[in-house]
């Protein structure tokens, strides 16, 4: 009725309608059609944000599995300080600088930038974390990063090395194995409102991919027993420096390495650089009476000598060439045997003259030194053992007692385990396998061995001869009651200016245990040990310690798996 | 067409439309709930992180070690002519619980265990 009564009416206000309608299609025509491109565009921009995705960093582990180094999330500070006023940055420099320890200035210096994104405080500890969260900082928020989290503290400092603040390996096992531990980052796509606040919606998703585990050939549990008794020694005797490095002789597994001075790898920088030396590998020096083995091998392979062959060791001075040779206690007539067990410098000048300064140097170099043993760690040097052509009129007395020839550590730790081991050489190593975090295989590293030095039976009576060092000869200290072991001290002066110190040594003892089936191949060396400083006195009793304890955790281990 | 048939029309697409801004605003409205959720997931995960650190931390030889074997402490790695072994029923429930113990006992503590021995 009200229709066909006012047409005109009715018309306008359906025109007006329609006008509207037009308009909005018109809009809508120019918004989806027109703008659609730049429009998607720009909301890809605004709602879609790409987030990376950090992989969890590989831990490093013992033989049994044990962490020795894995990754913790924790919480880092960053500050816009475009979107903070003056008064806002001076109350965050005033009370982060009380919890942090920070001078004012250092904060209030960062939040001077025109920056929309500065770092304050990286991977920070949980109590420090909470303090700084409780005070509501405007401008500032977290954001969750991984750090590297060593639950032994510096125990095998120097085998598994640290990493940077970003996780980067930069020394150890960190550094060389650091493309097995990284991983890979990934990626997600995640939609944000217009809070800019992610949604738990993905658009896109790579997973990231967790980096590997490096298992180790150590043990944790010989290797603190290790540290403890190198600590005990170092302290004790005042030393500047130690080192000690046990190994399996049959397989070459490194089970436990240490040096003293050490550091944190969660704080390397807190000591200096000499602490973060590796000097079982890097540091050279003359090894003194411990490398009378290599005489003493050379001697019985060849044939040259029994062990109850008599030597007149002229009672405490020999001249060769213009010098004379001395002993520590002087001897009239020992057995080649004797001549070991009492470590006469003499006797084995006699040896080594009667074996000839080709045959020294040959077991010299079979014994690998003179060369790297290849363990795999950064800085590993040669050391010293020149060849005969460059050997004066003298060396062939000072040489095969350990003069005038460097060698390392590791070196050494490689000739005893030869022995120990009948004879087989075999590569020091310290990685066992590395290996998915969900427990697979990627890359496994078996036993290698390098060369025989000597026969069998060679080296079955040198391993007598040396349990002769223990039980009757210079040794004695480091006799054990229900262990039997063998091995060699040594007490080397250390040059000094051009010239042998008379208080500075290097006091050395290597050894295995137990002899009739050695379990583990030893050196210990003390640097600087005063006032007492002979390798019997100062090094034998680590020696002792490390097999005594070492043996009882293994029979406690052995029981607990039956 | 006629003009109711149009009003139906616009109706139906006008009904349709709501129930899918409905239906995007309730996936919105999931997301948003998800990502509470994934929070309070990720402070449990933290706690738990914090917990098995502080476990690897105390358990760890250095800790352990240090704890018992001061030089000042009465602990010491037990020999094992200090060990004595005693045979017992294996039908007995305590031997059964003391079985299922040691072997539910991690490898460690069950080496630790042998250094709480009387001089």
């Amino acid at each position: 009725m009200f229709l066909t009564k006012h047409p005109l009416r009715v018309g306008l206000f359906f025109s007006v309608i329609f006008f509207f309608l037009i308009l909005f299609t018109i809009k809508l025509s120019s918004i989806q059609i027109f703008r659609s491109g730049y429009l998607s565009d720009k909301a890809e921009r605004q709602q879609n944000h790409t987030v990376e995705l950090e992989p969890r960093r590989g831990g490093i582990l013992d033989r049994n599995g044990r962490a020795l180094a894995l990754n913790v999330m924790v919480y880092s500070l960053y500050a816009n300080p475009r979107a903070m006023s003056d008064a806002d940055k001076a109350l965050v420099a005033e009370k982060l600088s009380k919890v942090l320890g920070f001078n004012r200035s250092v904060v209030f210096e960062k939040l001077g930038k025109s920056k929309y994104f500065v770092w304050l405080a990286r991977k920070l500890s949980a109590d420090v974390y909470e303090k700084i969260k409780a005070l509501k900082l405007p401008g500032t928020a977290f954001v969750k990063e991984s750090r590297r989290f060593y639950p032994n503290g510096n125990m095998a400092a120097h085998v598994i090395g640290f990493a940077n603040i970003d996780n980067i390996g930069l020394q150890g096992v960190e550094y060389e194995y650091d493309r097995y531990l990284r991983g890979e980052k990934g990626m997600a796509q995640v939609l944000r409102d217009a809070r800019q606040r992610d949604l738990l919606i993905e658009k896109e998703y790579l997973p990231a991919k967790d980096g590997d585990d490096v298992v180790l050939t150590i043990d944790e549990t010989i290797q603190f027993i290790a540290e403890r008794a190198l600590d005990k020694a170092v302290t004790k005797h005042n030393a500047r420096a130690g080192t000690v490095i046990v190994m399996d002789p049959r397989t070459g597994e490194i089970l436990a390495f240490a040096n003293r001075p050490t550091f944190r790898p969660d704080a390397p920088d807190a000591t200096g650089v000499e602490s973060r030396t590796n000097r079982a590998v890097a540091f050279v020096f003359e090894p003194g009476s411990v490398f009378k083995i290599v005489t003493a091998a050379a001697a019985l392979e060849e044939g040259a000598f029994n062990e109850e062959d008599v030597i007149f060791c002229e009672n405490g001075k020999y001249r060769i060439a213009n010098h004379i040779l001395k002993d520590a206690h002087p001897h009239g007539n020992l057995t080649f045997q004797g001549v070991v067990e009492m470590s006469s410098n003499i006797g084995f000048a006699k040896i080594a003259q009667k074996l000839g300064a080709d045959k020294v140097y040959e077991y010299g170099r079979r014994f690998r030194f003179g060369m790297r043993t290849d363990i795999g760690m950064i800085g590993e040097v040669n050391g010293m053992f020149k060849p005969v052509s460059s050997w004066s009129k003298t060396s062939i007395g000072a040489i095969p007692m350990g003069q005038e020839v460097t060698v390392t550590a590791v070196q050494l730790a490689g000739m005893i385990a030869a022995v120990a081991n009948d004879g087989i050489y075999m590569k020091p190593h310290y990685v066992k396998m590395v290996r998915h975090q969900d427990g697979g295989v990627v890359h496994s590293f078996r036993p290698k061995m390098v060369s025989r030095v000597m026969h069998e039976k060679t080296a079955q009576r040198l391993k007598l001869i040396l349990q002769g060092v223990i039980d009757n000869g210079t040794g004695r200290a480091v006799k054990m009651k229900d262990v039997s072991a063998g091995g060699k001290t040594g007490t080397a002066q250390k040059v000094v200016g051009g010239t042998y110190s008379h208080s500075k040594f290097v006091a050395s003892f290597i050894g295995f245990a137990p002899v009739e089936d050695p379990k583990f191949a030893i050196i210990v060396t003390i640097d600087e040990p005063h006032p007492a400083y002979y390798g019997g006195v100062v090094a034998g009793p680590v020696f002792k310690e490390i097999v005594e304890d070492s043996l009882k955790y293994l029979s406690a281990e052995t029981r607990s798996k039956e | 067409m006629k003009v109711s048939d149009f009003l139906r029309i616009v109706v139906l697409v006008t009904v349709m439309s709501v129930l899918y801004i409905n239906l995007q605003v309730k996936i919105y409205s999931f997301a948003y709930r998800g990502k509470v959720k994934q929070q309070d997931i990720q402070q449990l995960a933290e706690i738990n992180g914090r917990v098995r650190n502080d476990i690897i931390r105390l358990r760890s030889s250095d800790h352990i070690g240090r704890e018992l074997l001061d030089k000042n402490g009465q602990y010491q790695f037990v020999s094992s002519k200090n060990i004595v072994e005693v045979a017992s029923d294996s039908t007995s429930s305590l031997a059964r619980m003391m079985e299922t113990g040691a072997q539910k006992t991690e490898g460690f503590f069950s080496k630790m265990a042998l250094a709480f021995a009387a001089r």
